[in-house]
């Protein structure tokens, strides 16, 4: 019963502290709300995909056509060349969302607004471009000219370039083929033959090219996810575990603070023993990590869609979180002497170790990093919670969850002796 | 001379505690490495293309073709195999990024000029799996080009001369792809790619240097945590009444803060050179090319950073107060400011709004230094706006200071 | 160990490597009365009743608590007393209310009886109408009544304060040791460390006075008083420093010791009456100017000089 007492006092203590709610529901909601406005902003009303970041690319148009090249149609004024139809693709609706079109005269005006960090990409359209897509010998070269501390926007410019590069293209390699197997078979195809030939061609790549893919998800994935709230998943995830370590932490701190103030050393005046002092304190830090991360999956749930997952995955990955950050805290806190040494508990013993175990939390979608991010994770507890929450979002039920649950309960179990030994030793 | 006095004082208490100096360093310079390396997209794999397992279920000269223009993809490093089973497994571990079928009679269906689709298993809301999609598409567009080429070339031929077998038609289409193929990878019009960053920022593939984002980033971010200790010196001399105590010495409440807010700069003045120092020489960052530009931005920043110390040093009342208000500031002046991720991947509205942190300016300045390679000038506007915000929280601070008297 | 005997100390000893801070102490206190440790700051007071209250092992030696080894009975031990430390203990961000009634628990108290003894307390020490404000708020008189009324709870039978007044205003210091009286009255027993001779002469049945450790002098006030014999003290102040009245004072008929400390003077005498003209007249022959003269009858200072050669206060 004394034990209980404690864990309430200290429960009321730490749900009274405007410092310990800033970090309990505070910091984690307002992390995750921002990486919400950061990527989610602009998320259409379906919550489709999250949107690329819109790139300025300028473009200078320095095509001189072909007098082999006619257009004919609705647009035959607008477009005079194939630089036209290259700009006038780029600066179409479609691709609004994902760059943002404006003109250079020349070459050496486009390169000039990137270097003033004007725009992110200039593209050059050279004079002889239309000429290179249908005449026989002719060849040219579009020049991308792009601001180095851009990662993505080339790389999709580049692909919208080359794709309709390709496709423009199409008829006269497409001609080059069919003309090398003619003469491969004694044929000589004249003017008028390959005009045909070329107008066959080009039907049969006009228009819109047809998806040659279908993208399914992997098994598992929710096929309906919210992208932006699988993201914001892991981000919310990452923060509430990484947060429930350093509720684990200040917690356990209030046995520095309450030596500190004298009133431990008045507790062991009273009929109390320590293993009941130290008791109340692991059960009101674990029932406090327990709270704030019922309390922290819930708003996310409620005001950021976010899926965490069946019931039993989540509760035993709140369970063993809340028992590996409660052994941490008091693992952690048992190395201290004085109260001055608490910085170096919150700033390596927890801001590194959990960095390092939430990182996949920010590089779920980098090109291979997530693999490396996992592994180093499991060096860490935090890494283990993280690694059960995932499990638990991607639905893979309650056999996946449990070997993490099982590895924080080896981590508590360590974490706990070593910790309860000394205290056991510096207060007997 | 006080002042001095007062910032030796100051320095000696925050640094007494030696191993809360050496996170000061040791935690940037982790970080720095542990975000470049992931973003790197490192982990000992020397090919950075995605992995992708592939199975064929065709197995016709079209399948092959595919596979061999897959060989020349820059994004994507084809792992084929037969055990659908065995690549899924991969592919739920993560070892792969995707997971590819083609399907029976991709290539019938190809030559008949209606296409089927691949089937491609992947996290459609992750970057690897829209890059894998893309790749994928335009390859395949590809190949429908040489395909349909090669078919028509065919039918050509047939029309002049009508095949001896369908062995020979065979051979001639399967001729006629190869070469169409051999051909698209010399499109007419090539494309190339050619960054604006100067020679000087070139020399050591900067290009890809992942870290000459983490490490101006991380600076910046450790440098707003170091203003935990220092703060707490300000906190605790009220606390302890010592500031009274100072009051009533012939020293000014200006000096008082003058001494704090030095012992600050110094401080983080100091982190901001050897960290400079460790990313030249053991990351090769060229933060030297122009060391006008890089103490320029190294010093604005410390002002800026030691401002934003002092605001917070008379703003808590308790240590606690300390952490969170350094803390919370850090989480998002660092986030907002594009310290984690590139500002550049962010929406628009965001990457407007990421100038009211100084950290934005920091990686502004330091991206001008370290991948753009431009000098000195293109240092000025950011390192003016962090002395700015430098100013901004120094008259904060002096408003703040004027009415604390214990 | 007769019935009547609260707490016996036997041959008690705690070192901090080099520093004897308890070196060999007995005493016993009797069951009802007011035991007062005095001595200065330093003279291992707050060691011998942390050794008392089970929060320190002593290195020898033996301490009883109504019959209760703390050594092998520490429950029993902390059962028994109630403990209030110098330092001010207590949550300050639970109430007035909310603190009595953890510790209460932590005493093993429960349910009706004690929220029935957490009201009587507040009546106690007067925290009735503030018993919902955060103690955090309190002041500083305040706080060391609510530090006082935790210990006093569970009713137990010996009452240890550990310098309970130190640092605050005379009229909360004045209620403090009515408190301490009312409680004896009702039949606590009550160890006491102070360095004010004051409270220690005012409360105690016996005294017990302290010096590096060691027990220097124990009895009741008159017993003590006796070490010195009725002695008068007098202070004397000199216009300027004269390192020749001492010696002319020492032969000045009636006067049985000198002393010099911190520039006063400090002569004892059995007559201060028949003394007083002719210290002046020594004075005088060794051109030395009196300028003030304090006259005190024999008390625990007068006692605690006598033994240590030292003032109380300079410890």
């Amino acid at each position: 019963m004394k034990l209980l007492a404690i864990t309430l006092k200290d429960m009321t203590r730490s749900f009274r502290s405007v410092f310990a709610l800033a970090f309990m529901f505070g910091v984690p909601l307002l992390v995750t709300g921002m990486f919400y406005l950061m990527f989610g902003g602009s998320v259409g009303s379906e919550g489709a995909a999250f949107t690329l970041p819109r790139t300025r690319v300028v473009v200078a148009d320095l095509d001189e056509g072909s007098p082999y090249f006619q257009m004919d149609g609705d647009n035959a004024e607008d477009l005079q060349d194939m630089g036209d139809i290259l700009t006038h693709m780029l600066s179409g609706p479609q691709l609004a969302e994902l760059i943002e079109v404006t003109f250079a005269s020349d070459a050496l005006s486009a390169r000039a607004a990137v270097d003033r960090q004007e725009a992110g990409i200039a593209l050059v359209i050279p004079a002889n471009f239309t000429r290179a897509m249908i005449e026989p010998q002719a060849v040219a070269e579009v020049e991308l000219y792009h601001d180095p501390t851009l990662t993505l926007s080339p790389g999709i410019v580049r692909t919208l370039v080359e794709r309709a590069i390709d496709s423009a293209a199409g008829p006269k390699l497409g001609l080059g083929v069919i003309v090398k197997q003619m003469e491969a078979a004694g044929l000589s195809p004249d003017a008028a033959q390959q005009q045909s030939l070329a107008m066959r061609l080009i039907g049969d790549t006009s228009g819109a090219p047809a998806e040659l893919v279908t993208l399914r998800a992997s098994e598992g994935e929710a096929p309906t996810a919210d992208p932006l709230a699988a993201m914001l998943g892991l981000i919310m995830g990452g923060m509430t575990v990484f947060y429930a370590f350093y509720t684990g932490a200040t917690s356990a701190q209030t046995i520095m603070t309450e030596q500190e103030h004298g009133t431990l050393q008045r507790l062991f005046t009273t009929p109390v023993t320590i293993p009941t002092v130290l008791g109340g304190k692991y059960l009101a830090t674990g029932l406090t990590v327990l709270v704030q991360m019922i309390v922290l999956l819930v708003c996310g749930r409620l005001i950021f869609n976010i899926r965490w997952g069946a019931l039993p995955e989540v509760a035993l990955t709140i369970l063993g979180t809340a028992l590996v950050a409660t052994s941490m805290g008091i693992f952690l806190i048992s190395l201290l002497k004085t109260d001055k040494q608490v910085g170096m508990v919150f700033g390596v013993g927890l801001t590194i170790t959990g960095m390092v175990g939430i990182f996949s939390a920010f590089t779920g979608g980098a090109p291979g990093a997530s693999s490396v991010a996992d592994r180093f994770a499991l060096f860490v507890p935090q890494g283990w919670s993280m690694a059960a929450l995932r499990a638990g979002m991607d639905g893979n039920g309650l056999v996946a969850v449990l070997p993490f649950f099982l590895g924080m309960l080896a981590w508590s179990v360590v974490f706990f002796f070593i910790g309860v030994r000394r205290f056991s030793k510096r207060f007997a | 001379m006080k002042i001095i006095d007062l910032a030796l004082k100051d320095l000696s208490q925050i640094l007494r505690d030696w191993k809360a100096a050496v996170f000061l360093l040791v935690s940037p310079i982790i970080f720095t490495l542990f975000f470049g390396f992931v973003f790197s997209g490192g982990g000992g794999e020397s090919d950075p293309r995605l992995p992708v397992g592939l199975v064929d279920r065709d197995q016709t000269s079209l399948s092959a073709a595919l596979l061999d223009l897959l060989d020349d993809s820059t994004v994507i490093r084809v792992e084929a195999g037969d055990d659908l089973a065995a690549l899924e497994r991969k592919l739920a571990k993560e070892d792969l990024a995707a997971l590819v079928v083609i399907p029976a009679g991709y290539g019938a269906a190809m030559q008949d000029g209606a296409p089927l689709t691949l089937d491609v298993t992947a996290d459609p809301a992750s970057n690897a799996g829209m890059s894998v999609q893309n790749e994928l598409q335009g390859t395949a567009q590809r190949l429908s080009n040489a395909s349909r080429a090669a078919q028509l070339s065919v039918e050509v031929l047939e029309e002049q001369q009508p095949f001896a077998s369908s062995a020979a038609r065979e051979q001639a289409f399967a001729q006629a792809l190869e070469d169409a193929i051999a051909t698209w990878q010399k499109p007419p019009v090539t494309l190339s790619m050619r960054s604006s960053a100067l020679p000087a920022a070139e020399g050591e593939a900067q290009l890809t240097n992942s870290y000459a984002h983490s490490s101006p980033g991380m600076m910046a971010q450790f440098a707003i945590a170091g203003l935990i200790g220092a703060a707490e010196v300000i906190v605790r001399e009220r606390k302890t009444r010592a500031l009274q105590r100072l009051l009533t010495t012939s020293i000014s409440r200006a000096s008082i803060l003058a001494g704090h807010y030095l012992s600050m700069f110094i401080m983080i003045f100091a982190q901001f050179a050897l960290l400079i120092a460790f990313g030249q020489v053991f990351l090769g960052l060229n933060y030297a090319h122009d060391w006008l530009a890089t103490l320029m931005m190294a010093l604005s920043m410390a002002a800026a950073a030691a401002g934003m110390g002092l605001l917070i040093g008379v703003m808590a009342k308790t240590e606690e107060q300390v952490i969170m208000f350094t803390l919370i500031p850090m989480f998002i002046l660092s986030g907002l400011g594009g310290a984690w991720v590139p500002l550049e991947v962010m929406p628009e509205t965001v990457q407007k709004v990421a100038h009211v942190s100084p950290v934005a300016w920091m990686m502004d300045g330091f991206q001008n230094i370290l991948v753009r390679g431009l000098d000195w000038r293109a240092a000025l506007l950011p390192a003016g706006a962090l002395m700015a915000f430098a100013l901004g929280f120094t008259l904060l601070s002096i408003l703040r200071f004027r009415t604390v008297s214990e | 160990m007769t019935t009547n005997t609260s707490i016996e100390v036997r041959d008690l000893k705690k070192y901090f490597g080099p520093v004897k801070a308890v070196d060999g102490i007995d005493f016993k206190v009797q069951q009802g009365e007011i035991f007062s440790l005095l001595g200065p700051n330093g003279a291992g007071k707050t060691t011998t009743i942390s050794m008392i209250s089970c929060l320190l092992q002593p290195d020898s030696g033996e301490v009883l608590v109504m019959g209760h080894s703390t050594r092998s009975a520490a429950q029993q031990v902390k059962a028994a007393i109630g403990v209030v430390p110098q330092e001010i203990a207590l949550y300050e961000d639970l109430s007035a209310r909310e603190n009595l009634t953890f510790w209460g628990k932590m005493y093993g108290m429960r349910g009706g009886m004690l929220k029935q003894r957490v009201d009587e307390v507040l009546e106690l020490i007067g925290l009735t109408e503030h018993a919902a404000r955060r103690s955090g708020k309190f002041s500083g008189g305040m706080k060391r009544r609510l530090n006082i009324g935790i210990a006093l709870l569970h009713h137990p039978q010996v009452i240890i304060m550990d310098e309970p007044t130190v640092g605050i205003d005379p009229q909360s210091r004045r209620s403090i040791l009515d408190g301490v009286r009312a409680l004896n009255r009702e039949g606590a027993t009550v160890l006491y460390t102070t360095h004010y001779m004051e409270e220690a002469e005012e409360l105690s049945n016996h005294i017990a006075i302290m010096d590096h450790g060691h027990l220097i002098a124990l009895g009741t006030h008159a017993e003590l008083i006796r070490l010195v014999g009725q002695q008068t003290r007098i202070d004397l102040t000199l216009n300027a420093e004269n390192p020749a009245v001492l010696p002319a004072w020492q032969q000045v008929d009636g006067v049985s010791q000198v002393y010099a400390e911190d520039g006063h003077l400090s002569v004892l005498v059995n007559d201060s009456n028949a003394v007083l003209p002719h210290l002046f007249e020594a004075a005088t022959t060794v051109d030395a100017r009196i300028t003030g003269i304090d006259i005190k009858e024999p008390n625990l200072e007068a006692v605690f000089l006598h033994l240590t050669g030292r003032a109380l206060r300079d410890g």
